[in-house]
């Protein structure tokens, strides 16, 4: 008898691998009809059973999907991608970000080595520590000092001006905060000139701007243009700098370098608004899809002529990013015709610039003949979602809490220039225990009770769910 | 379905040589014995029967424990829940003592549907091992 790759990867349930050892056994005389639980036989077969099962449910199907990319999951899937692919699956990312010590009048200085100082914020429990050394002066602030989660993972996404931060290990005075400046710090800068960026103005809005040096020189003398928000390129000429950038209260202004040449040809400056604590965001391993997208992907890496689908795996696979990349789309610049913008994302929407500028840098050294590759991340719309919604009393604070839960899986879902639907959001609102009833007349997207479409053709969003929720609770 | 026929004879450990027992007596005594030994929920593990057994833990439960005389009737009415259990038993009565050594006596007599049935069990103190005789019906 033929045994097909069907069978050896259909689950076999226990009353079936006990029936058909009762048939065996029936087959060779035994009195199987007459066997209660408690009986020495049944017992047996029972246990025998149950072995079975687990090996033919769990132990075949494994060994036998093993070598195809449609079945192998987790650890085959990932020794499949390293032996036949030659990738490396990504592993979990910590978060790390920045935090601002304050000594009060009196206090300190506290000095400190890496790994002393533990903090934890409040609304999470999220805990990070140290990973430098410093010391918090006298009645003084120390900015920047750089924190790891205590775990890798998506999970630790601790808003920036948190507010509630403590240090588990005590210094006597000392208050934390974890700032966000307007813009994200430092300015990403991809390229050989040594000038930068000096940033001001009042922005508004959540917004990327990524600058592209389109001709040599120094502040004034070099031609050069903007993207906004992954719209098509906007040259603003030889100027040092710009106010107002798009009418959104951005200034840009050229700085040029203590020498050579201050902004080269090609050179990128990738900026966005408002800036985060965070400078690399914590990521789950990499999911069996993504890892399989990438297996797949890999053979156009074989070719000298690209596609879409081979920059979408260098996204992917850049080193020290791992798993951080869970999105990403590849389109070619309607403005521009060798230039190939490329979005990432992460679990939580946008990914630091630090990141980004890693990416950028990977792909960047990896051209296929004249493909210009421009990474960037998508710009972050605020989603509000409001209604009025009906809760048993007993069960109010596991509901409030379940709510958030599912909306920001479902937010956060949806993906580069996704669609927020309405209807998925009160069906996954109505799901949650404790919910009564959602008056639907009064659910709404951003004060709109309808869809709500992020990006389009030219522009990349991606959504950042308010918390905590607009929503009315009434209890019953 | 009839829960009487053919089973092997055994109460825990697996014989040497399996023996048959057709007996509908001691084969319902004997499925008794083997209830009382096996913790309720046990059979769960592998699938079958979650209700199958002794309440508590088995008969070790009570070894080497000092029962007030409410508790000794909570134990008798355990015993009998557990055997009662098998739709095959219509009655059955259970009566418990303890030696001077601190061993388990249990003696229980009822009826099935086929008829009475007696067994006696004896719980070693020591090392909490069960034997049971199995008394056919005159």
């Amino acid at each position: 008898m033929t045994t097909t790759l069907q069978q050896l990867l259909t689950a076999l349930t226990q009353t079936q691998a006990y029936n058909d050892l009762l048939g065996f056994l029936s087959a060779e005389g035994f009195p199987v009809t007459a066997w209660p639980a408690g009986s020495v036989e049944r017992t047996e077969m029972m246990a025998i059973s149950s072995v079975l099962v687990d090996v033919v449910t769990n132990y075949i199907p494994a060994i036998a999907g093993g070598n195809f990319l449609d079945y192998a999951a987790t650890d085959w899937l990932r020794l499949l991608a390293a032996q036949k692919f030659n990738l490396e699956y990504n592993k979990a990312t910590a978060t790390v970000g920045l935090v601002t010590l304050t000594a009060a009048t009196g206090s300190g200085p506290y000095p400190f080595n890496a790994g002393d100082l533990i903090i934890t914020f409040g609304a999470s429990g999220n805990r990070y520590t140290n990973m430098f050394s410093g010391t918090v002066p006298l009645s003084g602030d120390l900015p920047g000092v750089l924190f790891r989660a205590a775990f890798a993972g998506s999970q630790y996404n601790d808003p920036a001006n948190s507010g509630d931060i403590t240090l588990v290990t005590p210094l006597p005075g000392v208050s934390l905060t974890n700032p966000a400046g307007d813009y994200s710090d430092p300015v990403e800068h991809v390229g050989a000139g040594t000038g930068d960026l000096t940033l001001g103005g009042t922005p508004i809005g959540s917004h990327q701007v990524l600058i592209n040096i389109d001709s040599s020189g120094a502040s004034g003398v070099a031609s050069w243009s903007y993207q906004l928000d992954g719209a098509p390129f906007v040259s603003v000429g030889a100027v040092s700098s710009v106010t107002n950038l798009g009418g959104d209260g951005i200034n840009i202004t050229l700085v040029n370098g203590g020498s050579g040449t201050s902004f080269v040809e090609g050179d990128t400056y990738l900026f966005s608004t408002p800036g985060t604590w965070i400078q690399d965001q914590g990521s789950d391993d990499e999911s069996n899809d993504s890892l399989k997208g990438r297996c797949r992907g890999r053979w156009s890496s074989l070719s000298d002529i690209a596609t879409e689908e081979y920059y979408d795996v260098l996204a992917r696979s850049t080193p020290s990013v791992g798993s951080q990349v869970t999105q990403v789309i590849v389109l070619p610049d309607a403005e521009i015709n060798n230039r190939l913008n490329i979005i990432v994302a992460g679990p939580e929407g946008a990914l630091p610039g630090g990141t980004v500028d890693d990416i950028q840098a990977y792909v960047s050294s990896r051209p296929r003949i004249t493909d210009n590759p421009v990474v960037q991340s998508p710009a972050e719309v605020d989603i509000a979602l409001a209604g009025t919604v009906y809760v048993s009393f007993s069960q109010l604070a596991t509901a409030q809490a379940a709510a958030q839960t599912a909306m920001l899986d479902y937010v956060n879902g949806v993906g580069i220039n996704g669609t927020i639907l309405l209807s998925r959001i009160i069906e996954l609102l109505m799901e949650i225990t404790g919910m009564i009833k959602i008056n639907v007349a009064t659910v709404t997207i951003n004060s709109v009770a309808a869809d709500f479409v992020l990006g389009d053709s030219s522009t990349f969003e991606a959504a950042s769910l308010t918390i905590p929720l607009g929503l009315t609770w009434v209890t019953v | 379905m009839a829960n009487y026929g053919v089973d092997t004879s055994r109460i825990l450990d697996r014989a040497l040589v399996s023996t048959l027992v057709t007996n509908p007596s001691i084969l319902i005594a004997q499925w008794i014995a083997r209830a009382w030994q096996t913790a309720k929920g046990a059979l769960a593990t592998i699938g079958d029967d979650p209700n199958y057994g002794l309440a508590g833990g088995g008969l070790v439960q009570y070894v080497n424990r000092r029962l007030s005389p409410n508790e000794i009737a909570a134990m008798q009415a355990n015993l009998e829940a557990a055997a009662l259990y098998s739709p095959e038993v219509l009655s059955i009565n259970v009566s418990v003592s303890f030696t001077q050594s601190g061993s388990l006596t249990i003696n229980a007599s009822g009826q099935a549907t086929t008829g009475p049935f007696f067994l006696v069990g004896n719980v070693n103190s020591i090392t909490a091992e069960a034997v049971f005789n199995f008394l056919q019906g005159p």
